[in-house]
């Protein structure tokens, strides 16, 4: 076996770049639909498993609250003692990772493969750090590239007094709405964009975007771009509030936080949550959604039903003809605007639902804050949908990173001796990868269920008013964990 | 002594005989005969296949191309009207795509899926 199988292992080749539409910013999935009879099992167990927490949560009013505990790391000194010097070590590989990649994307080798921008922001970057915030903590509070960077300039600048800008009053009234919009374009790049693998295209798009930071950090201060305008410090904040480690980088404000919780209890919040920033959260949630939708056999229909309605087929040659997109892509982006509107849609009308059944009295006067202190408890089902689409290609296509550290400008280098090293295909057999998906799924969406009924238990008065609350919670949790495993169970085919 | 010798002939001969069944059930053979028009599969576009399988799929096509298997990354050549061979073993599960091989870049579809099961 060992011989013949070396030989044969399929492996990615450099060579294949030019080809086919990739469904993410890079790489391609191989994973095999799910089985029918696993997708049923997976919705049959969440259904089942969604009763026997309501008929828990009937039984006892504070069940879960043992969810709200959680530890402070930083009272033990040996942690405390480490813990700083570790973040300034993790800040610098940050940013030097960060003026690599962008080095690498202006100056080196223009094939997506060989060119280390591409995999370090799509797949590293992007669905790792991802990962890593969701899991362990949120990394990225602490190594954000950008406001060390910023910090740095200020103080070499030598306004070492001054509040490094320029203090301007941020308008409320934007809320984290710029936040909503950079993420919108962020996912439209990631989807829909053709040079999304282009390394000249993806430096320039990030320098812009670094460029667009600075400015907005000049202006109105480090910690009020971060907490309101920017769509990765707030992603992975997102992320970050399911993992069980609370990470935080010091603020002139505030002290560094380092605790430890159970997962999902960080979604368990007494900030009050701004319309913008729920539509934040569910634009995540439908882009996630719509990743995977768009390669479905369905998605492929849609598009081809589309093109024989005259009104839309001529509105899409228009457009692309007015434009360098072409139909199909106009059409990814009139569906990537519709899932997020829609997914708006359903919450608020789930979320006036559940205020009627809760009684008028219970929620007066705060109905806003919540029904939007809910959109916290869909993060479980979103997070262990993106692991489970999204594990095979961090595990292959992030395997490019062996080779590429050796040569990350594609200049022929072979710093560790490791370039030419061949991606091996077969590391998640199929097996594995259908049963950790279900499980994943059917785990995040009891996390769900039990982080919405601890929710709701805080801020309806009566126990009545609270489980009848979660009754229009249940049916949209179902309906969103059956919607992410049929995903699962169709082929993909774009 | 003879009976014992026996015996070990008779084992030995089972064993032998359960590895060649054993072997021609892992290592079976496929073979499709798929037909292309216009750049599109005339009937179904997956092909269905186990893991281990020595997979033979003849192309035929009425207009020339290159096809290109992704994940085992092979690159067949048709060039009508003799229909091309390809053959591999499927080693890795998985759904593998199969695209026309474009000198531009751009959206195009899949001309044939490839679903190793395990």
């Amino acid at each position: 076996m060992p011989r013949g199988l070396a030989r044969a292992v399929p492996i990615l080749a450099i060579a294949c770049a030019a080809a086919g539409a990739h469904a993410h910013g890079f790489g391609q999935r191989f994973d095999l639909p799910l089985p029918l009879w696993l997708w049923l099992t997976g919705a049959g167990a969440t259904i089942v498993l969604t009763f026997a927490a309501l008929a828990l949560f009937a039984r006892q009013r504070d069940f879960g609250t043992a969810f709200l505990r959680s530890i402070d790391l930083l009272q033990f000194s040996p942690l405390r003692r480490v813990a700083h010097p570790l973040a300034v070590v993790l800040r610098i590989i940050g940013c030097v990772l960060f003026v690599l990649t962008l080095v690498a994307g202006f100056f080196g080798n223009p094939d997506a493969y060989a060119n280390l921008i591409v995999t370090m922001v799509w797949v590293l970057w992007w669905v790792g750090m991802a990962f890593f915030c969701a899991l362990v903590g949120d990394l990225w509070d602490v190594v954000n590239p950008l406001p060390t960077l910023y910090r740095a300039a200020v103080r070499v600048i030598g306004a070492r007094e001054a509040p490094g800008s320029l203090g301007l009053a941020y308008p409320v009234r934007l809320g984290a709405w710029p936040a909503v919009a950079l993420f919108f374009a962020f996912a439209w790049a990631e989807l829909v964009w053709q040079e999304k693998d282009v390394p000249r295209a993806i430096a320039t798009v990030l320098l812009a975007y670094a460029v667009l930071s600075w400015g907005g950090m000049l202006l109105f201060g480090v910690e009020v771009w971060r907490n309101q305008a920017d769509a990765f410090a707030m992603a992975f904040r997102v992320l970050g509030r399911f993992a069980p480690l609370e990470l935080r980088s010091s603020t002139p404000a505030e002290p560094a936080r380092l605790r430890l919780r159970p997962y999902g209890a960080g979604l368990l919040t007494n900030e009050p949550v701004s319309n913008s920033v729920a539509a934040f959260v569910l634009l995540m949630l439908a882009t996630v959604t719509f990743d995977g939708f768009h390669e479905t056999p369905l998605m492929d229909r849609i598009g081809t039903t589309a093109q024989t309605s005259r009104r839309v087929a001529e509105t899409l040659f228009a457009l692309s003809s007015a434009t360098g997109m072409d139909e199909t892509q106009w059409l990814n982006t009139a569906v990537l605007l519709l899932f997020p509107l829609a997914f708006v849609l359903i919450f608020r009308g789930v979320g006036a639902w559940m205020l009627r059944l809760a009684g008028r009295a219970a929620s007066e006067g705060h109905a806003d804050a919540d029904r939007n202190a809910m959109v916290w408890s869909l993060v479980p089902i979103a997070v262990a949908y993106h692991l489970a689409h999204y594990v095979s290609l961090l595990l292959t296509t992030g395997q490019f990173i062996i080779p590429l550290a050796s040569d990350p400008f594609g200049w022929g280098w072979n710093l560790f001796g490791t370039r030419g090293h061949a991606v091996d295909l077969g590391i998640v057999s199929p097996a594995v990868y259908w049963y950790g998906a279900v499980a994943l799924i059917v785990i995040g969406h009891v996390l769900a269920v039990i982080v919405a009924h601890v929710e709701a238990t805080r801020r309806f008065a009566s126990h009545r008013s609270a489980l009848l609350s979660q009754l229009p919670m249940l049916v949209l949790m179902v309906a969103y964990t059956s919607l992410s495993l049929w995903i699962m169970a169709q082929p993909i085919v774009s | 002594m003879e009976n014992a010798n026996r015996l070990r002939l008779r084992l030995i001969a089972l064993v032998a005989l359960a590895t060649i069944v054993g072997a021609s059930a892992a290592v079976s053979s496929q073979s499709f005969s798929v037909e292309l028009k216009g750049g599109r599969v005339k009937g179904d576009e997956t092909l269905k296949v186990h893991q281990g399988d020595q997979v033979q799929i003849r192309l035929s096509s009425d207009q020339p191309m290159v096809l290109h298997l992704h994940g085992y990354d092979i690159n067949v050549k048709v060039a009508p009207p003799t229909p091309a061979l390809l053959t591999f073993k499927a080693d890795v599960a998985g759904r593998f795509p199969m695209h026309e091989h474009r000198e531009r870049a751009g959206n195009h579809r899949a001309v044939l899926f490839i679903e190793v099961y395990p």
